[in-house]
Parts: structure tokens; C-alpha cells; sequence
């Protein structure tokens, strides 16, 4: 096929995902919560509110824009672009299965980080310009804590790195295959430190409690989308859910072994690899969800005393002790 | 309570050089009048002698025809005596402030001066504190409240939306002359001056008035440094609908339901402070077994008032799943109250003489019902949020009232024995069969955060102990004395205070002998607790400010009335 | 949309458009808590809360006006209230809606007495939904909703009623 029709369809392809899980995760989030605080969530749109999301999604659409006058123009427009975008590349270089990657880089999991360092800018651009001061106050810790736990994060991230060989995400799901001992799997999350030191700083760079202060509802009203209305809001809200998403999918990708089910050959699971992917992913949100909806938020000082003070010194003592444990033994090395 | 002797008053005044007048009223207690200009020195020799009448209890104004009285209503825990010091003032007279000898009085002489159309000298922000400029000094006797007919006539209240003018200017007297300052406790962290919106340095944000966690219509001044809080001043009289002013036209048996709409989650306790006011000054009498209900009824609305600091407390850390587990408990609790009282929120149950209805076998069963479950659920609230680590970095060691502070604020209730200091208003003067139960009363000495948390977690507990026992010995009898449907008491003054989830609730009474009181005070316990918070806003991050002001407790209803 | 300027107002698509964005507006209300007084706390916190979700019929709670389609005033409106109340009324976009909770809000209440008090919120901004109670129950509130909800569907009718008859 012509390859320029081949990329448009899996550009469309990461589009359509994108904007079909933000309307699940929308749903999911609404139930979850309702489940866990002794109330029902939605059901009366749809067999148990189904259709909710969708109903959400169509009147954003349709309310007025409102642009207020003081705003700085093309940043205001701009910034939920900038937020978004970023987002949609993360999508390019999740393994769904062993072929179905959209750009299979041996370099992904770097061009992923990368690509996510952008989007802290964005919401800094929606702070900024909206010319609100509760909106610049969420910017502004937006940026303090994404750009402190980016280090911990890409650390530990690293050592996953050392013990697989490789930067391309696909190359990090192969070398989890396989079992230890005859019945565990060889996954990376019994690097435990690692799988920890991750899964907090994704918490931070998704923004989700107990991180959430950019959008610390009881605190600065919306956050950074205060002075946001109609669909760029709704591009915001999108953009949250869909760093989710991709947290948790890195996640599965680098410590759970992708879309690889334990004990069951990698020929076999081709078929669903992609079902197995999304659903290990979602288990995954769903626990994000049920942190979400229980822990109170931690205050700004103390998560940024806890980036640099703490989670920084041991992510980088964690890098070193993971490559001496490689070099001794080679107890953690993958299929290469 | 023992009874002040008015000659070692009188003595202590007179070498201040102060001329006064001490005795002792039927009914009101020991009585000082001082003239106007000899007040700061009056209350400073009561404040510095051996008599250590150190903490403010009240201060207020009452139009009596021909002049302004100002009472201020002091209390000395070290001898447990009460003292009312009033100061008689000319319609366009000038206040001077006492605000260095009780900061407590910060709040309550704007809003007296306000109320009364008087000037203020010697305050650091002599703002109007409930109302606009261009309104009338509503609490005066020549101001009238709408008629009947002006009220029917609802079409006819014209309002400019596109021109509504909220600034409210200063009362300040720039003639008057400054006084000396006397020492200032010492944690304020700043003269309480207010924010400078205009000039201000650095960055000013405003909280509120609407906003997720200001606990009602309240609005937060903040100067900020960054994350840090320079400088805060609270703005209120967003929900100022007159209830001292609207019971000056309601017959006694009616203004039950406007204390309900002052603190609205603790209807009960509102209640019955007038009603115990109302039955000091006319005599009656209330049967046992209405005290024991009044008592059990005050104890289910201290459950439930508590459930709604405690929920909304959680939500400002963040953690919504524990707010919506106690309002499922809450229901319960509501489902109970309007068994008994017929309504869920404005149960208009406690009046003069008495209760309206007893309660019923369903009622008591649904009681036991809810105790049995309620003593699991509490612990697992409380671990889920008090236990939890996140929360408690947050909340110790953070918005520290010490004792001394807590005492010069007026501080009372929970907020004050959060600092060490043991005073319960059921205890130490005892009111409706308190005596007659056994209860423990939690203090903790840390003054943060968490121990305010720590002690309404506390009574919480105490409260379902005090239930429990209420039913297991209810005593027979009347659940309301016999009261004339239309009450006239004798013309007369009282003060009744009652503790409520927030403090000392008190109302001060005045009656003419007609059938509507002449002057109701309601002593707010929440805009004590206000004023502290503010005062202790600088130096704290915004983060930490929001929840400070949610561990006071504040009802907006009560705060603005 | 601006869908009735490219193909006329009696087109179906346009049509047919309106009435599916009017039942994703009812479907999907998101209300600006405005909780002055003890309203708040039954109408507000309660009918959001484990007896009385408001989140099954789609309604839940944002904090800026600017994300909100429906603002609940819920309380006493006194002179100084009431110029944020039309601030904030201003501040939502369109298509907005005002919901007058309680007797305060509808007529002054039981502080209607009182020189301070505006005799319901009606005067300061204009109300769909006017719900009596003091305070209402939770209950109430929810059927208030549905009234709304009610409301608007009414309207897409009408309107599109009134656009039919002008082309014919």
C-alpha cells in the first residue's frame, strides 16, 4: 500500500483511540468514584449511563466560546494545541502487539519522554495567558513539580533500560517473556525499587492525586483551565485523561510485560495481544482511579522537597546498584 | 460560678482612676458602668489586676432610646466570675478600640460601629465589616424593617444589577486621638491592618466569594510572596440577613426559627440558648424530662455539625472518599432529627418552656439503630483520614493557636480547648440536666491542626456516650412547661450561653415587658474562630491557609447573621 | 453551531442538529454551586451525596463558571452578594440557566423583612427554575432538575416551532 496512506491510517488509528478512550476513562472515572463513595454514578443516559460521556462531549461542543478580553491571544488558542499534541505522539510507540506499533523507534522509550516534556509548557501556556491569577498559580506549579520528577522518572525508567538492553518499547515487552523458576514471569516489576520510584513520578506527571495540585479543585477552582470554556476545555480535560492513559500503558509496557499474557506462548496471544494490552492498561487506571478518589492531596513544598530531597538521590543510587547487580550476575537480564 | 464581690471591682477600678459604678443585677450578674472616654482604662485595670478578667467573652451595642450602650461582656477563668462592663456613648460618638487589650474585639467593634452609625478610632482596619456604604445603621431603633405591605409588594424592589457598589470604607475618626497600644501577644505574626489592594507589592489574590472551599460565602484577601502568605484579610457580610434586627419583631416563640438560620447545622443549640435566655428572664421553669430531651437532641445535632466540618475538612486535603462516607451517616442522622422535629435542618423544636413534640418508640429504636453502626463507621472516618500520613504532615504542627492567643482571640469550644485551655460551657455552667451526665471533655495541648481534629473526633465519641446514656434513663414527665401561647416576660436583661459545636453560643436578651424581645445578641462563636484564623494566615502557604480556615469550623451563617 | 446560517433555518439538518444538542444540554447539566446559606448544605451537599446522587442523571459539580451550564443560587441574596452573583452569571457562556433555590432565593425568604435582604435573585439575574422550601429537600432539587431538564426540551420545540412557521 502507499505508505503515505498506510501512515494517515495509523495516525487515524492513534486519533480515534485517543478520543475513544478519553470518552471511556471519562465514564470509567465518574463510576469508579461513584462506586467507591456509595453512589451510583451515572445511569440514566444510556444502560447504565453509557452514553454519558458522549452527551458531555456534545454540549462542550456546542457552548459559546468565551474568550476573555485580557488574554494573551494566540497563547490562549494555542495552549490547549500544545497539550494535546504531545499527548497524541505518545500514542506512535505503545506495542500493542508484536507488530501493531505505529512507529516501532529503537529509540521509544526516549522519543516518549521527550515528546511528554512538552506538555508541561502547554499547561504552563494556559496559565499563563489566561491573565488569571489562580490560573497562573496552577501553572506555576505545574511546571515546579513536572520538571523536578522528569529525572526519577526517566532514572527508573533506565534501569528498566539496562535490564532489557534496549531504548525501543518493543524490545522492553520481548525481554519480559518468559518465566523464572517455572511459574513466575519474567517481568520487570520484581525490580520493585524501580517499578516504586515510577509509579510515583507518573502520578506527578499525570497529575493525579495525591499530585493533583495543578487542577487542585478545592484549592485554585479549576487550576490552569479556569478561564477555559467549550471545546478548548474540553481539549484540556481530554489531554488529562490521555497522560493517564499513557502512564499507566508505559507502565504495563515497561513492568508487566505488555501485551504479553504469563505462561501462554507469545504466538498465541497475537491475535488479542491488542484486547490484552488495553486491558492490563485499564486495570491499571482503575487503580490510579481508586487512589484518586481516597487520598488527600500532598501539599506543593513537600512533594517538591520529596522530588529533589528524596525520590532524586535514590533513583540515581537505584541506576548504579541495578548496573553492578547486571555486571555481577546477570540476574535481571532479559532474552538478549 | 462564683459571684463577683462588686467592692474589690470597685476598688480595682478606683485606683485605676476610673469612676464607676459596680453592682450586682438580678438575673444578669455583677454590672459596671464606666463613662465613655474611661473605658480602655477601665477594662485594662480589670484585665491586669488580681480579678484576671482576661478573656472577652462578647461585645455588642444596644440602642436604649437616648444613648448607644456598649457592653462588653468579660470573664475570668483563673476565678471563674463574669463582669458586664457597659460604657454609654452618644449617637455620634466615637469608639475607641480595645483591639490591643482583646484582640478578640477586632471583629465585633466594626461591626458594632457599623450597626449603631459610629465612628472608630485606634483599630488597624476600621472597615465595615457586614454591610456597604450607603446602608443604614440597621440595628438602631429609628430604622425600621420592611411592612407587611412593602413586602407583598415584591414587584416594586427595583435593583440596578449593572450597578451594584460593594466597597465598604472605613469608620475610621481621624480626629480622635491615638491612644498608647498595649502589648500584643506574642505569636501574631502582624498587625491584623488588612490587605492593601492597591498598593501592594506583590501578588493579591482573591479566594471566594465563591469557591469550593471557603465554607460558605467567604471571601479571603491574600498577599502572596510566591506560594507564602504575606499578608490575609477575610471579607464577609455575604449572607447578612438580619436576624438580631428581625427578632426585635418576632413574638418569643417565633425567633426559634431565625437562631436556626444563623448556625445552620447546629439548629438546636441556637434554639435553645434563647430559649434559656427567654425562660432566665421570665421565670419558667422546664420540666426534667424536656431538659433530657433538649439535651439528646443537641448531642444528635453535635454529631451531625461535626459530620459537616469533618467531610468538607477532608476535601480541602483533597480526599473526597471520606466526605461522602459521612454524609451517608449523616442521612441517618437526618432521617432521626426529622422523626423527631418534623424537618431535616430547621427543626424549630426547642422553644421557650420547652420542646414541641416528644419522642416517639420509632424514633428511639431508629436512635439505637444508628449507635450501633455509627461507632464502627466513626473509627473507620477517622482512620481513614486522621490516619493517613498525607494528612497528617499537612496538618501538624501547622496553624498553631497557643494558649495565651487563643484566650486574647475569644476563642472557644473545640478551637480553644485544641489549645490546652479546659473550659466546657456543659460542665462549667451547667445548663438543660448536663449535670446529671457523665462525659468526658477532650483537650489536647499541640493547638494545630490535627489536634482540633483530634478533639471533635473526640466529642464525637463523647456525644453518642451522652446519647446513649439519655435514653437508657430518660425520666418521665412533661416535655414542655405550661406557656402562654402569646409570652410577655418582665422588662429584664439575661445572658445565656450553651455549648455548641463551634463555642460558646450565647444570647444576650433584652426585654421590654411587650410581646417581642427589645434587643436579642447573638454571640457568634464562629466569627471568634474567624478572626483567629485571619490573624494567623501570614507566614502560612495557600495550601495550608485553606485548611486552617476549614479546622476552625466556620459557619457563615452565624459569622454574618 | 452556526449551522442555521449556512443552510437556513428550516433546513433538517439544522433541524435535527438542534434537537440532538438540546438532549445532550439536558443530559448533561454541570452546575456552578453558588451555596450562600443552609441551602447549600441540603441541596447541594446532600443531593450530591450516597442518597440522592445527582451524578445519575449526568449533573455534577464544576467550580469555574466558566465550565458550568446551570448556576444554583442557593441562599439569601443581600445587596453585597448580589453584584458577584451577576458577575459570575455573566462569566458563564451560553447556553446558560439560573435555578433559584429555596425561599430566599425565589422571594426573600423568612429575611424578606429585612433593608439588607433583595427580595429574590430574580431581580439581580433572570431565573428558569424557581424551587420553594426552607430549605428544600434534596428531593426537591433533583425534581427542580427535571423540571429543567423538562424546560429545555420544551424549548427546542418552541423554538424550532417558531422557526418553521416563519419559513412557511
Amino acid at each position: 500500500m502507499n505508505p503515505w496512506a498506510v501512515a494517515a491510517l495509523r495516525f487515524l488509528a492513534a486519533l480515534g483511540l485517543m478520543l475513544v478512550n478519553g470518552v471511556v476513562m471519562i465514564y470509567m472515572l465518574r463510576k469508579v468514584l461513584a462506586k467507591l463513595h456509595v453512589r451510583m454514578g451515572p445511569m440514566d443516559n444510556g444502560p447504565h449511563g453509557m452514553f454519558q460521556t458522549v452527551f458531555d462531549v456534545l454540549k462542550l461542543l456546542t457552548k459559546e466560546d468565551v474568550t476573555p478580553r485580557a488574554v494573551d491571544k494566540w497563547l490562549y488558542f494555542l495552549a490547549p494545541v500544545i497539550v494535546v499534541v504531545p499527548s497524541l505522539m505518545g500514542y506512535m510507540v505503545l506495542p500493542f502487539s508484536r507488530t501493531a506499533v505505529i512507529a516501532d523507534l529503537p529509540y521509544g522509550l526516549l522519543f516518549f519522554f521527550a515528546v511528554m516534556a512538552v506538555v508541561p509548557l502547554g499547561t504552563l501556556a494556559a496559565g499563563w495567558s489566561s491573565n488569571n491569577k489562580w490560573s497562573l498559580i496552577g501553572a506555576m506549579r505545574i511546571v515546579g513539580s513536572q520538571v523536578t520528577y522528569e529525572v526519577p522518572m526517566l532514572l527508573a525508567a533506565l534501569s528498566v533500560v539496562m535490564m532489557a538492553g534496549s531504548m525501543s518499547l518493543s524490545d522492553i515487552v520481548n525481554a519480559q517473556s518468559g518465566v523464572f523458576l517455572g511459574f513466575i514471569p519474567r517481568w520487570f516489576v520484581w525490580n520493585v525499587p524501580a517499578f516504586v520510584l515510577f509509579f510515583i513520578s507518573g502520578l506527578i506527571e499525570s497529575g493525579q492525586t495525591p499530585f493533583d495540585m495543578a487542577e487542585a479543585e478545592s484549592e485554585l477552582v479549576s487550576g490552569f483551565a479556569t478561564e477555559y470554556s467549550s471545546m478548548k476545555f474540553g481539549l484540556l480535560f481530554l489531554s488529562e485523561f490521555s497522560n493517564t492513559f499513557l502512564f499507566s500503558a508505559l507502565l504495563v509496557t515497561l513492568f508487566f510485560g505488555g501485551w504479553q499474557i504469563p505462561w501462554v506462548p507469545g504466538d498465541l496471544v497475537q491475535p488479542i495481544a491488542p484486547f490484552v494490552f488495553m486491558i492490563k492498561t485499564y486495570i491499571g487506571i482503575f487503580f490510579i482511579m481508586a487512589i484518586r478518589g481516597t487520598m488527600p492531596r500532598v501539599r506543593v513544598d513537600q512533594m517538591l522537597a520529596l522530588g529533589w530531597k528524596f525520590l532524586l538521590p535514590v533513583s540515581l543510587g537505584w541506576v548504579m546498584i541495578t548496573g553492578v547487580l547486571i555486571k555481577l550476575g546477570h540476574v535481571v537480564v532479559g532474552s538478549r | 460560678m462564683q459571684q463577683l464581690d462588686t467592692t474589690v471591682a470597685r476598688g480595682v477600678l478606683e485606683r485605676a482612676g476610673v469612676t464607676a459604678a459596680v453592682e450586682t443585677v438580678e438575673g444578669l450578674g455583677a454590672v459596671c458602668r464606666v463613662p465613655a472616654a474611661q473605658t480602655r482604662a477601665a477594662l485594662l485595670a480589670l484585665r491586669d489586676s488580681d480579678l484576671g478578667f482576661g478573656f472577652l467573652v462578647d461585645l455588642f451595642g444596644v440602642d436604649t432610646g437616648e444613648t448607644i450602650d456598649i457592653v462588653y461582656n468579660l470573664r475570668s477563668l483563673t476565678r471563674d466570675e463574669e463582669l458586664l462592663v457597659k460604657a454609654e456613648h452618644g449617637y455620634d460618638a466615637t469608639l475607641a478600640s480595645v483591639w490591643d487589650i482583646f484582640p478578640a474585639a477586632l471583629m465585633p467593634e466594626r461591626e458594632t460601629c457599623e450597626m449603631f452609625g459610629l465612628l472608630l478610632s485606634g483599630h488597624p482596619n476600621p472597615k465595615r465589616l457586614l454591610t456597604t456604604d450607603g446602608s443604614e445603621p440597621f440595628l438602631r431603633k429609628s430604622l425600621e424593617v420592611r411592612t407587611a405591605e412593602e413586602v407583598r409588594d415584591r414587584a416594586s424592589q427595583h435593583v440596578d444589577a449593572g450597578a451594584l457598589d460593594i466597597t465598604a470604607s472605613s469608620l475610621a475618626d481621624a480626629s480622635a486621638p491615638a491612644a498608647e497600644t498595649v502589648a500584643l501577644p506574642a505569636s501574631l505574626p502582624r498587625v491584623p491592618a488588612g490587605v492593601d489592594v492597591e498598593h501592594s507589592q506583590n501578588l493579591v489574590l482573591n479566594m471566594g466569594p465563591q469557591h469550593p472551599s471557603t465554607h460558605g460565602v467567604l471571601r479571603i484577601i491574600l498577599e502572596l510572596d510566591g506560594e507564602e502568605i504575606v499578608a490575609g484579610e477575610t471579607v464577609v457580610g455575604y449572607l447578612h440577613r438580619g436576624i438580631e434586627k428581625l427578632a426585635e419583631s418576632r413574638r418569643f416563640n417565633a425567633v426559634g426559627t431565625l437562631m436556626d438560620r444563623g448556625d445552620y447545622v447546629a439548629g438546636i443549640h441556637g434554639e435553645l440558648a434563647f430559649a434559656l435566655a427567654t425562660e432566665k428572664i421570665a421565670g419558667i421553669e422546664v420540666p426534667r424530662r424536656a431538659n433530657w430531651l433538649r439535651v439528646l437532641l443537641g448531642e444528635l445535632n453535635r454529631i451531625s455539625s461535626h459530620i459537616v466540618w469533618y467531610g468538607p475538612m477532608g476535601l480541602d486535603s483533597g480526599a473526597m472518599g471520606q466526605f461522602l462516607y459521612t454524609f451517608r451517616d449523616r442521612e441517618a442522622l437526618l432521617d432521626i432529627l426529622e422523626e423527631i422535629t418534623g424537618q431535616r435542618m430547621m427543626f424549630n423544636y426547642v422553644r421557650p418552656g420547652g420542646v414541641v413534640n416528644d419522642i416517639t418508640t420509632t424514633a428511639e429504636a431508629k436512635i439505637r439503630a444508628f449507635l450501633e453502626t455509627y461507632d464502627v463507621y466513626l473509627e473507620e472516618n477517622a482512620e481513614l483520614l486522621m490516619g493517613n500520613e498525607i494528612f497528617q504532615a499537612r496538618t501538624r504542627g501547622v496553624g498553631i493557636f497557643d494558649r495565651q492567643t487563643a484566650l486574647a482571640f475569644g476563642l472557644t469550644g473545640p478551637n480553644l480547648r485544641a489549645s490546652g485551655v479546659n473550659w466546657d460551657i456543659r460542665r462549667d455552667r451547667p445548663y438543660a440536666a448536663y449535670d446529671e451526665f457523665e462525659f468526658d471533655v477532650p483537650v489536647a495541648e499541640a493547638g494545630d491542626i490535627y489536634a482540633r481534629c483530634q478533639v471533635r473526633l473526640e466529642e464525637m465519641r463523647q456525644s453518642a456516650r451522652i446519647v446513649r446514656q439519655c435514653l437508657d434513663g430518660m425520666p418521665e414527665g412533661e416535655h414542655t412547661a405550661k406557656v402562654a401561647k402569646v409570652l410577655r416576660p418582665p422588662a429584664g436583661e439575661a445572658y445565656a450561653a450553651v455549648e455548641s459545636p463551634r463555642g460558646e453560643l450565647g444570647v444576650h436578651l433584652v426585654t421590654d415587658g411587650s410581646d417581642t424581645p427589645y434587643r436579642m445578641r447573638y454571640r457568634p462563636p464562629a466569627l471568634y474562630a474567624l478572626q483567629a484564623g485571619e490573624a494567623f494566615l501570614p507566614g502560612n502557604l495557600i495550601a495550608d491557609g485553606v485548611v486552617l480556615m476549614g479546622s476552625v469550623d466556620l459557619i457563615l451563617g452565624e459569622v454574618d447573621r | 453551531m452556526a449551522l442555521d446560517k449556512l443552510t437556513g433555518e428550516n433546513s433538517t439538518l439544522f433541524i435535527r442538529s438542534e434537537q440532538l444538542f438540546d438532549v445532550a444540554r439536558r443530559k448533561s447539566l454541570w452546575y456552578m454551586a453558588f451555596g450562600i446559606a443552609c441551602c447549600a448544605i441540603e441541596g447541594l451537599m446532600h443531593a450530591s451525596g450516597p442518597r440522592y446522587d445527582f451524578d445519575r442523571m449526568g449533573v455534577f459539580f464544576r467550580a469555574s463558571p466558566r465550565q458550568a451550564d446551570v448556576m444554583i443560587v442557593a441562599g439569601t441574596v443581600n445587596w453585597k452578594m448580589a453584584a458577584t452573583v451577576k458577575r459570575l452569571y455573566d462569566e458563564m457562556p451560553e447556553p446558560k440557566w439560573v435555578v433559584a433555590m429555596g425561599a430566599c432565593a425565589c422571594a426573600g425568604g423568612p429575611f424578606r423583612e429585612y433593608p439588607n435582604v433583595i427580595m429574590g435573585v430574580d431581580k439581580v439575574v433572570p431565573v428558569d427554575v424557581y424551587i420553594p422550601g426552607c430549605p428544600p429537600r434534596p428531593e426537591s432539587v433533583q425534581y427542580g432538575f427535571i423540571t429543567l431538564m423538562n424546560k429545555i426540551q420544551a424549548q427546542t420545540e418552541e423554538r424550532l416551532a417558531a422557526a418553521r412557521h416563519d419559513g412557511s
